[in-house]
């Protein structure tokens, strides 16, 4: 493999490119879809594929084809950004790196290609009937479950030798509740990128059963939620996709010059009178992690918004250049169809000092949000996120389950609107789709917004 | 018609008859991309693809086996794992057969023209785009893409049948500074199949909605006159409608209209089909993904509920006929079943001949809607307010509640149809919830 790797870059050398860089993928990947107990797809294969990517004169070509075909793909690429080239004033340039000769190695107990099918499959049926268990009202179990084992190679003109074992485990189930003509669903999503098949054993069945059943119960029994901006506690998993839908995304360096982020490093973006942190970073066992992103740099911590204040941007080698800010090893690209972009890992608010109690103390009548079915964000920082647990608060005590909710606003200015910062971290493990799908994760504690900031719809 | 070797799948075909598999169905999707994309007002990258994939399925004594590669060289390969699958699968009691012979309609959605595109001519195409774009507008991003397409469909059932289609597509997405930030991002977006991409129409759509994003505007809640646009109600229809359309869910008892065939469930005015015989339709196709005819399905007429849509398997647990809408997952590799192209009648009204009321070219969190129920809680973005018949500026509000109460709350329906990505409608009003601050 290395060596016809080696070639391609050296024709790239030889064609005089100005970086050329050669990315190959050999997954194995197994994909198993359980409809209502009955096997619908039972999909195993090998994904092996070159990605090649050279910039000349100032501009991109990209190719992605199949192995055999790297010398071809790397003389398409070439001309494909000479081509380019012609049409720009200004030319892209890259960010220096120190070239990584590393055999990044991933020590699995139970690595996904030693469990047998079956084991996978009957994991799934007893997750399955344990669903049917819970309760009569569920009608419908779609249960999906995803792993791949591999390796990635990343080589590049400048002496870049980097190979890297990647591995992940998903499980994703979908179930629908039905009472009277009433018809309501719930999800879950988790996933490891760092664990193999033991991973679920810190997942187990009866767990994921019992925190998703719970919640197509009570959109089924919940109060419809009232409209407009309430007082209101985002716990972590809601606040995780704010984190990341609303705010991440801006400060993707691509997207920040396009957002409400642009021109405001070092302003400050969100309240003054508590200390708000929101970061990017590698965290024990994050769905996001990874050792050196797909352009050889090394994933460092981003703090995105320190002390209140726009202090960092996530970046790729062509915007570390472009806005002079420094290398975060955020470029992540899906497989090797695609080119490398700029995307979040795991993404968080830090832990604040308040107490649990004074989270909700003196909350008349506002909603607590605990877990969400979806979310999204625009350049404008305008977000929306499903919920699909959520509370009333009375008085400062919890009460009722709400159904059918979605929050939004617009997240620069929620920011200045957060009275509470709790004192408890926990994540959520989930996928970001920026036109390429990406294993990430995010979260924070539970933070306490008061009313004018989101709204309830 | 097929740039494959036919002869060597049906040899396949045999070997599999010969490792013991009872039924085999192989499908070939090659696909072959030039894409250019623009940043920032220049040309970024071009990207160049040509990607084959090979989708297996075999089945012995009832037990489904999958399989797939990327290249034709290990073809028997494949055909092998998916015999070792299917015998490690349980038994499918549902399965019947695989998808037998019927006749295909004759059409076909390829223009030479397009696949002549050169690298070049696709470069100039979004520069063309860039160029376009009025001073004081950010081209924040664009695209330029031609594709063509081949589909080929062998079955041990007696199904054999290839079909190539083009596209050329083009997007701009432009952004305008306001005094307190940045207008929603704004997009105007074609794709054809022929070569005749309207490029001024791209950019100016998108650039008119920029310009009147930056004039701000405050919504109001309550229940309100809201016209959606194809763009804005495709995505919210995706999520929810046309999940319960599906008649696998309807099987499985995740449809909020099983049952209601016959029965008048929404507005009278509304008249939508699933037509992948569509002249220029993104999804118009001669044959599904499993080798079944396409076929105009008249979803609703008039407001009564007609016909779901059904692959081959779910269609035959129910007793029907496939309406010709499987459709790949390349992922994942399942046969799941899909809309084609989604057309809703005209109407004869004037669409902004309102006093005041919102206008949506965009929804926020579509994909977060409740497909079972139908709930839905979104934001409007690019979102814009209508006062006296015009369009006088942008807002952006949540609007919340059931797409079947929404469907049967249809205000009006406009003259003319409008081209969104998969699906073809007029713009629509309708009295609906607002939620703002």
């Amino acid at each position: 493999m290395e060596e016809v790797i080696r070639k391609g870059i050296e024709l790239g050398e030889k064609l005089n490119s100005d970086y050329c860089e050669i990315r190959v993928e050999n997954i194995d990947l197994t994909y198993i879809s359980l409809i209502d107990g009955r096997i619908d797809t039972l999909n195993q294969r090998t994904e092996l594929g070159a990605a090649i990517r050279i910039l000349k004169d100032g501009a991109w070509g990209f190719v992605s084809c199949n192995i055999e075909d790297t010398e071809k793909g790397v003389k398409d690429a070439f001309s494909l950004a000479k081509n380019s080239a012609k049409r720009r004033k200004s030319k892209i340039e890259l960010a220096e790196v120190k070239p990584v000769q590393e055999n990044v190695i991933k020590k699995l107990e139970k690595p996904p290609k030693s469990v047998p099918v079956s084991t996978k499959i009957e994991r799934m049926i007893d997750l399955y009937n344990k669903f049917k268990k819970y309760d009569p009202r569920i009608k419908a179990v779609s249960i999906s479950y995803r792993d791949g084992e591999g390796k990635r190679y990343l080589f590049t003109n400048e002496g870049m030798e980097l190979i890297q074992d990647v591995c992940h485990v998903w499980n994703y189930c979908w179930v629908t509740g039905k009472k009277n003509q009433l018809l309501t669903s719930a999800r879950d999503e988790i996933g490891s990128v760092s664990r193999g098949f033991e991973y679920f054993d810190g997942e187990p069945n009866e767990e994921i059963v019992r925190r998703t059943g719970k919640r197509v119960m009570m959109q089924l029994e919940g109060k419809e939620v009232g409209k407009g901006s309430f007082e209101c506690v985002l716990g972590p998993r809601v606040v995780g996709v704010l984190a990341h839908e609303a705010l991440g995304h801006l400060s993707e360096a691509d997207l920040t010059v396009n957002s409400s982020f642009d021109g405001k490093i070092g302003e400050i973006v969100a309240t003054e009178d508590i200390r708000i942190n929101m970061v990017d970073d590698i965290v024990p066992n994050g769905f996001g992690n990874y050792k050196y992103d797909e352009e050889g740099v090394k994933a460092k911590k981003v703090e995105i918004i320190k002390n209140s204040v726009l202090n960092g941007l996530l970046t790729n080698r062509e915007y570390a250049k472009k806005t002079e800010m420094p290398l975060t090893g955020s470029a992540r690209a899906e497989d090797w169809r695609s080119s490398p972009i700029i995307r979040m890992r795991n993404t968080y608010f830090e832990k604040g000092d308040f107490e649990e109690e004074e989270l909700f103390e003196g909350i008349k009548h506002g909603y607590y949000c605990v877990d969400f079915r979806g979310g999204q964000a625009e350049l404008n920082s305008s977000f929306q996120v499903g919920i699909q647990e959520g509370y009333e608060i009375i008085n400062g005590e919890i009460g009722d389950p709400i159904k059918n909710a979605s929050i939004s606003g617009m997240a620069i200015e929620a920011l200045k609107y957060i009275t509470g910062v709790g004192k408890k971290l926990s994540f959520e493990n989930g996928r970001c789709g920026k036109g390429q799908e990406a294993f990430v994760s995010s979260g924070g504690p539970k933070m306490r917004f008061k009313k004018g900031a989101i709204v309830f719809g | 018609m097929f740039s494959g070797d036919p002869m060597e799948l049906s040899k396949t075909l045999k070997y599999g008859e010969k490792l013991g598999l009872d039924e085999l169905e192989i499908f070939v999707h090659i696909t072959d991309v030039i894409d250019v994309e623009g940043e920032l007002g220049e040309i970024s990258k071009t990207n160049k693809a040509k990607e084959t994939d090979i989708f297996v399925r075999g089945i012995v004594d009832k037990r489904v086996g999958f399989g797939f590669t990327n290249d034709m060289r290990f073809l028997n390969d494949t055909v092998k794992k998916v015999y070792s699958s299917a015998r490690a699968n349980k038994k499918d009691k549902n399965w019947q057969d695989l998808p037998e012979v019927r006749k295909y309609h004759d059409i076909e959605e390829y223009d030479p023209e397009i696949e002549k595109m050169s690298v070049e001519e696709v470069i100039d195409t979004c520069q063309e785009i860039i160029d376009l774009t009025p001073e004081g507008i950010t081209p924040a991003f664009c695209d330029a893409r031609r594709e063509i397409g081949e589909k080929y469909c062998i079955n041990t059932n007696g199904i054999e049948i290839a079909e190539r289609g083009t596209w050329n597509a083009a997007y701009s997405y432009l952004v305008g500074k306001t005094k307190t930030g940045v207008t929603p991002g704004c997009l105007g977006i074609e794709i054809t199949r022929r070569k005749n991409l309207d490029l001024e129409k791209i950019v100016s759509s998108a650039a008119d909605d920029v310009k009147l994003s930056k004039n701000l505007k405050k919504a109001g809640s309550g229940l309100k006159d809201v016209i959606i646009h194809p763009y804005a109600l495709e995505d919210l229809l995706c999520y929810t409608l046309l999940t319960s359309i599906l008649g696998e869910n309807v099987v499985r008892g995740k449809s909020f209209l099983k049952g209601k065939i016959g029965s008048q469930v929404f507005s009278e005015k509304l008249t939508m089909t699933d037509d992948p015989l569509y002249k220029n339709g993104v999804s118009t196709m001669k044959f599904d993904f499993e080798g079944v005819p396409a076929e105009r399905t008249s979803l609703i007429k008039d407001g009564i509920l007609e016909n779901f849509l059904w692959n081959d398997y779910w269609a035959k647990i129910a007793g029907k006929r496939s309406t010709g809408n499987a459709y790949r997952n390349i992922l994942k590799g399942t046969v799941e079943t899909k809309p084609t192209n989604i057309v809703i009648e005209e109407g004869n009204d004037i669409i902004f001949d309102i006093k005041e009321g919102y206008y949506v070219k965009g929804f926020q969190g579509a994909h977060s809607s409740n497909p079972e129920s139908g709930e839905f809680s979104v934001v409007c973005n690019p979102g814009f307010k209508v006062e006296n018949g015009e369009i006088t500026g942008g807002c952006i509000f949540m609007i919340s509640g059931n797409i079947y109460d929404l469907l049967k709350n249809i205000e009006e329906i406009g003259r003319e149809k409008i081209t969104g990505t998969n699906i073809i409608s007029p713009l629509i009003r309708f009295k609906v919830h607002t939620a703002t601050k």
